[in-house]
This record gives structure tokens, sequence and C-alpha cells, in this order.
């Protein structure tokens, strides 16, 4: 083999390298139907919570809870499958970035679970899952090198504190950043996909 | 990296479509063969044959499933493929270095 064929071929193969790592950024960055389905669903929770708080059914709250990282569960699974069939594509970032969420969530099940065990003061729990969060997005931000996403968590962050002082505040303030840093921009990106 | 050997090409990877395949699958963790249809812009046939080489020297493994019971092929690039592949590259650029020593020692000015 020639010094010029040499070339060419490194350079063919460092274009599609280049070409394949640009298409699994979009790839990762347009995912938002997760961002959609669990910020609808945790949204819904804590309606239920908020409603079933006011009838004095608090045995139905770990019942709702439980519900809804079922059904997040089951419909964040076929997606996966729809969205592979959809972009013929695993990627590592794409596992990362799930792995991260999982993570997150067992983290925050495992707050809730350890707050109630140990009769510890229940007002934290949002702001214990609002410091999980805002890690979950500072991961999430920095494996697809979206520099706007990691700018959530401080915002969740700084939300954790807030709950934290003022924990009447929690639910509102959580809404908040939900529909502020999680539902707006996935429902942005999906209405400019269109 | 390893010494320029001219008899070490791995002729496999060399084709440029099996190239275009291996430099795909080294990049990502799965691919299905739609995308390395589209992104290599061949035909099923032709994608066919140059992947059942790549999978008969066991550089690539291949994974049939069913989704929403449609039949679905991916594949993934194995320890031993990435490893050729590494191989590859490495030779190519030691290529380019042994040629442009050569072109140092010939021009004793530069």
């Amino acid at each position: 083999m020639e010094r010029e064929e040499a070339e060419r071929n490194l350079k063919d193969i460092r274009k599609m390298l280049k070409e394949t790592e640009e298409e699994v950024r979009q790839v990762a960055i347009s995912s938002v139907d997760y961002q959609l389905l669990w910020g609808i669903l945790v949204l819904a929770g804590m309606g239920l919570n908020i409603l079933f708080s006011w009838l004095s059914l608090f045995v139905m709250i770990p019942i709702v809870w439980f519900l809804i990282m079922g059904i997040g569960g089951f419909f964040s699974y076929r997606l996966g499958k729809r969205e592979f069939t959809k972009t013929g594509i695993i990627t590592f970032v794409g596992k990362a970035v799930g792995m991260t969420w999982f993570a997150t969530s067992i983290g925050i099940v495992l707050a809730i679970v350890l707050v109630s065990v140990t009769n510890s003061n229940p007002e934290l729990i949002p702001a214990f899952i609002a410091i999980l969060v805002g890690i979950g997005f500072f991961i999430h931000s920095f494996l697809l090198s979206w520099r706007l996403l990691s700018f959530t968590s401080p915002l969740w962050w700084l939300g954790a504190i807030i709950m934290a002082i003022y924990p009447k505040s929690s639910f509102v303030l959580f809404a908040i950043l939900l529909i502020l840093t999680y539902i707006t921009p996935a429902i942005i990106i999906k209405l400019k996909q269109k | 990296m390893i010494d320029f050997d001219p008899s070490g090409i791995n002729k496999l990877i060399h084709s440029p479509i099996r190239l275009g395949i291996m430099t795909i699958l080294n990049s990502l963790e799965e691919v299905s063969f739609n995308y390395l249809k589209e992104r290599l812009d061949v035909t099923d046939g032709n994608l066919s044959s140059h992947i059942e080489k790549l999978e008969g020297a066991k550089y690539i493994k291949t994974r049939k499933t069913f989704i929403d019971k449609k039949p679905h092929t991916s594949y993934r690039i194995t320890e031993k493929g990435g490893k050729a592949f590494k191989g590859y590259i490495e030779l190519l650029e030691g290529i380019i270095k042994r040629e442009y020593k050569h072109e140092d020692s010939n021009n004793p000015t530069s």
C-alpha cells in the first residue's frame, strides 16, 4: 500500500467517525420521549399525591408511586425498542444516559424509603430528590456535551436548598423546576423536530 | 505502534465497504442492517456478503430479534474485530510515518 492510499483511507475513517459522532449526539439530544414520559408521569404522581393527602388517604401515596415507576419502566422499555427500530443504532452514550437516570431513580426510591423507615423528617424528601435530579442532569449534560442542559443542575441544587429551608414550598417549587427544566425543553425539541 | 510490514495488511478490512462497516461498528454499541445499508449506500446483497466475511472471521457478531413482531438484525464488533481494526489503523499510520521518514532521509536539507 502506498502512502497516498494510506492517507486517503485514514482520512475516510476520520470523516466517517466524525459523521457518526455528530449523528450519535443528535440522536441522543433528540431522544426526548423519555423526558416527556417521565416528566408527565412524575407531575401526575405529584398531583395524585396532593389529592390523596387532601383526602387523608395516605395509604394510597406509596401505591401511586409504585404504579408510576412500573408504568414508566414499561413504557421506557417500549420506547427503547421503538427508538432502535427508528434510528438503527444503540450508542454507548445513550446507554450511559439511561443508566445515569436509572441510578438516579434508585437513589430517589432509597431516599424516600430510608427517610420513611428511619422516621426522619419527610418534608426533606423533595430536597433530597432535587439534589439527585441535579446530579442526573449534570452527568447527562456532560455525556452529551450539552452546555445548555448543564445550567439546569445548579437550578435543581438551588431549589433543593430552598426546599430544605422552606419545606412548605417544596411541591410547588418541584413542579416548577420539573416543568421548566424537564418538560418544556422536551416539548420545544419535539416541536422543532416536527 | 507496530512496525511497518507490507505483508501485514489486513485484506479483510482493507476493502472500502468492510472498512466502513468496521469503522461504524467500532464507534457504536449496536447497529442495524438498515442503518449500515443507508450509511454505506450499498444494496442488501452486497452488504450481506461483506458482513458474512467479517462474521466468518469473528470480527462482528450478529443479533436477530423481533421488534413488534418484525425480524430485526443488528451487529456488534467483537473484541477480535476491535483489535484487528486498531491494528489496521496502526498499520496505516506506520506506512505514512515510514514514507515521511524515507523522504526526510533523501532530503537532508529539510
